[in-house]
């Protein structure tokens, strides 16, 4: 325990310090340290989710305090409490015997399903429950998993209801774990893989003799417009440079160096050059459950442009970035305003910032934030690794990976269940 | 030499109708090389090798190293020798530019002794560097530059100085376009120019004709540029009212006049300076309002959709509007203009440049 705690405090010290960078790194590295708190926990022979939502709630808090911009923690935190959730509840309806139940669980797949035959009115209450979720798109058009799947081994025999309560509880606890820490290793793998299965859909999107505009600079765009580019597609691209980091030059050098024919441009010609341009495809930073976007800085300019000319404006987003929250006044909220030294030359302007030292308030404020958020009435199409999706269809996916109950992470004084 | 008591009028006239058998781009250069040789060398390298050398690297390299030893040392010795070097190495060509060089060499240094004004090329100058940059600026230095040219011109021989001059001031001009196309306001002005010289009666002595022509181009800095920019300044100062957070663009001058002006009404205001790449005018803009007591913020174009949630008035300047009511002025004002178009909109814009579209259907 104390070993997991330290690893817990050294996360946040990154987090607090901002020394990761990247949504997919931290959602990764919090991915990591939240298997490692749950193989360390010791959980009791009741209510072992319970227990285990408790432990990772109580991290998740602290993480998230750490970092309040970063919503990419926070994404992990509830996938993870919905992974144990989920995992409990196949447990709970496997391990009734005797009776034939297909259940139908909406998770996108994360683990196997242990199906056994049994019913019982605690079963049919368990599926009442799972079929009040509305089913997700995927598993209506997938099969239904047999039910000659390999039976759960504790519910083979079904004597009495004591004896095996008592061996369901033992391999349960194990089960449980087990399941959720497999779960979180899928997770971790699909974090790890979203810009391969993301730059797959790159040769439904872009077609010969395309021109595609971009902003700043995204892994994830980089990927897909490369994956386009090896399928022997033309096109090319005009990069904005995204002032004042101007990493829209790191991007520009890495597509002129895999070959693309790359222009780049100043942030002020987007609306001059969006005329010219078939498609504008970026990177987001998260996606609330609205369907907004919060943006690297600009992209709200460039997302009224392309609509004002008819643009499709595309949004590439791995599914660690989809956050449950909805967005209240997220140009303050969900926004960080970094050093106005990226701005303002402090050697020219010192002049400047002397005046009003009498009166008291400083003369010149100089605003520097970091995201934009872009309504989701701008956007015409979020490419997940599932696949293409309209704004209006978010709240469907964030119903597939995250339970109603973790949207809140704080705890409650007096716990209602 | 017969050449030693040449009027420096007479050698500028001499070169204008050299150069203008040249290749306008090597014309260019050449004016620049020999009469302002105080620019950076690798300017006149760059655009002469790719003008006119079209043979050997080492042609190239070796009049762009002295050329740029000009700069660096601005010293006479050098230009002399340097330009002794180019002959060397331009009479083994025997294209017009062997010809050419030594002739105008000469020229050069006897019109130097002479102290010939050098009012339109450097002009040329500064508009090719970007030291004059906005439509009014430009507009005005023109003029100026105008005036000078008038006050050393002298009518030649069995000429009428209407025509002589309007045939001058079109060559003049097209090499200004050349440095750096004409705005509609220098456009303009350049129209009123030519259709006072076309009035002139054909009686006026020329001093006459010069005195009033120059009178003409102050008289129309003053009512169609300046006195404009009162009158504008005084109609938009009543849009402003205590408590308004203004946002501006880059560095528009009108605007520039309205928030000092405002200002010193004790009008209660502050004011979003929004910047952006690649000239960042802003910054320029920034000092002087602060330095009057302004409170300012600051931020980049990329930040304007995160700071006009507080702004209430958006003021913009333009170098242009056209007949269908279009607005023509710097990049990255239609951004502005968007992100704000729940906002009010107010647009600055000159006299000289609303002539445009009232007096011309075409811009």
């Amino acid at each position: 325990m104390p070993d997991v705690q330290s690893l817990v405090n050294e996360f946040i010290l990154k987090l607090k310090k901002r020394k990761i960078e990247g949504s997919q790194a931290t959602a990764r590295q919090t991915a990591v340290l939240l298997r490692s708190v749950i193989s360390q926990q010791r959980i009791p022979y009741t209510s072992q989710a319970a227990a285990l939502i408790d432990a990772v709630r109580a991290v998740g808090e602290q993480l998230i305090a750490a970092n309040p911009i970063e919503l990419a923690v926070g994404n992990i935190v509830r996938r993870v409490l919905h992974i144990i959730r989920e995992e409990d509840l196949s447990l709970t309806t496997a391990a009734i015997e005797g009776l034939n139940v297909s259940s139908v669980s909406d998770d996108d797949g994360d683990t196997d399903k242990d199906d056994t035959p049994g019913l019982s009115a605690a079963a049919l209450a368990a599926a009442a429950r799972s079929t009040l979720r509305p089913p997700s798109l995927q598993t209506l058009l997938e099969d239904l998993p047999d039910s000659s799947a390999i039976p759960h081994t504790s519910s083979s025999g079904g004597d009495s209801d004591g004896k095996s309560k008592s061996a369901d509880k033992s391999t349960r606890s194990r089960k449980l774990k087990h399941d959720v820490i497999e779960a979180i290793n899928e997770l971790i793998q699909d974090i790890d893989t979203c810009h391969d299965q993301i730059a797959e859909q790159a040769v439904e999107h872009i077609h010969h003799n395309e021109v595609i505009l971009t902003l700043g600079s995204s892994k994830t765009v980089l990927e897909f417009l490369c994956a386009a580019k090896e399928k022997k597609r033309s096109f090319r691209v005009f990069v904005a440079e995204g002032a004042p980091r101007y990493q829209g030059h790191l991007l520009a050098k890495e597509l002129v160096a895999r070959g693309l024919q790359t222009t780049l441009i100043t942030d002020s010609a987007v609306f001059a050059m969006i005329s010219r341009v078939n498609m504008v495809i970026v990177g987001a930073h998260v996606v609330m459950a609205n369907g907004g976007v919060i943006a690297p800085v600009g992209l709200n300019m460039v997302a009224l442009a392309a609509q004002r000319h008819a643009v499709p404006f595309v949004v590439l987003a791995g599914c660690h970035k989809l956050c449950p929250l909805y967005p209240h006044n997220p140009e303050v909220l969900l926004n960080e305003l970094r050093s106005p030294s990226e701005l303002l030359d402090f050697g020219e302007f010192s002049d400047c910032m002397d005046f009003g030292y009498g009166t008291g308030t400083p003369l010149l404020h100089v605003v520097n934030p970091t995201f934009d958020y872009v309504p989701p009435k701008l956007v015409s199409l979020f490419i997940t690794e599932t696949g293409g999706h309209d704004p209006s269809y978010m709240y469907r996916l964030i119903a597939d990976y995250y339970s109603a109950d973790d949207l809140v992470l704080q705890r409650k004084v007096a716990s209602v269940k | 030499m017969l050449l030693l008591n040449l009027d420096p009028m007479v050698f500028v006239r001499v070169v204008l109708e050299v150069l203008s058998e040249l290749d306008e781009l090597w014309g260019r250069c050449l004016v620049w090389y020999f009469i302002r040789p105080g620019i950076p060398g690798l300017v006149i390298c760059s655009s002469s090798t790719t003008g006119f050398f079209d043979n050997s690297k080492t042609t190239r390299l070796m009049l762009g190293l002295s050329w740029g030893s000009i700069c660096v040392h601005k010293s006479p010795i050098w230009m002399h020798m340097t330009a002794c070097s180019g002959m060397a190495v331009e009479a083994t060509k025997g294209s017009m530019i062997s010809r050419v060089f030594p002739f105008l060499y000469i020229l050069y240094a006897q019109s130097r002794r002479f102290g010939a004004s050098y009012a339109l090329p450097d002009l040329m100058w500064q508009y090719l560097s970007g030291d004059i940059c906005g439509g009014k600026a430009r507009c005005i230095a023109m003029l100026k530059a105008f005036q000078e040219v008038i006050q050393e011109y002298s009518t030649p021989l069995e000429k009428t100085l209407s025509r002589d001059l309007t045939a001058k001031i079109s060559i003049y001009v097209n090499f200004l376009n050349e440095c750096r196309p004409i705005s509609v306001s220098m456009g303009n002005a350049i129209r009123f120019f030519k259709n006072r010289i076309a009035e002139l009666p054909l009686t006026m002595s020329e001093s006459e004709a010069k005195a009033a022509l120059h009178s003409y181009i102050d008289q129309f800095i003053g009512e169609k540029i300046m006195m404009a920019d009162k009158v504008i300044v005084n109609h938009a100062v009543t849009k402003i009212r205590d408590g308004d957070v203004l946002l501006t663009y880059g560095s528009s001058s009108a605007v520039e006049m309205l928030i000092l002006h405002a200002h010193e009404l004790r009008k209660k205001f502050r004011v979003v300076v929004v910047d952006s790449r690649p000239k960042l005018e802003g910054q320029h803009l920034l000092p002087r309002l602060v330095r009057e007591g302004i409170s300012c913020t600051y931020t980049n174009i990329n930040a304007n959709s995160y700071i006009m949630h507080e702004v209430t008035r958006v003021f913009l300047g333009a170098s242009a509007v056209l007949s269908n009511g279009t607005v023509y002025s710097r990049v990255g004002t239609a951004c502005v203009a968007m992100v704000a178009h729940a906002l009010l909109f107010w647009l600055l814009t000159h006299g000289k440049s609303a002539l445009a579209c009232l007096s011309e259907q075409i811009v």
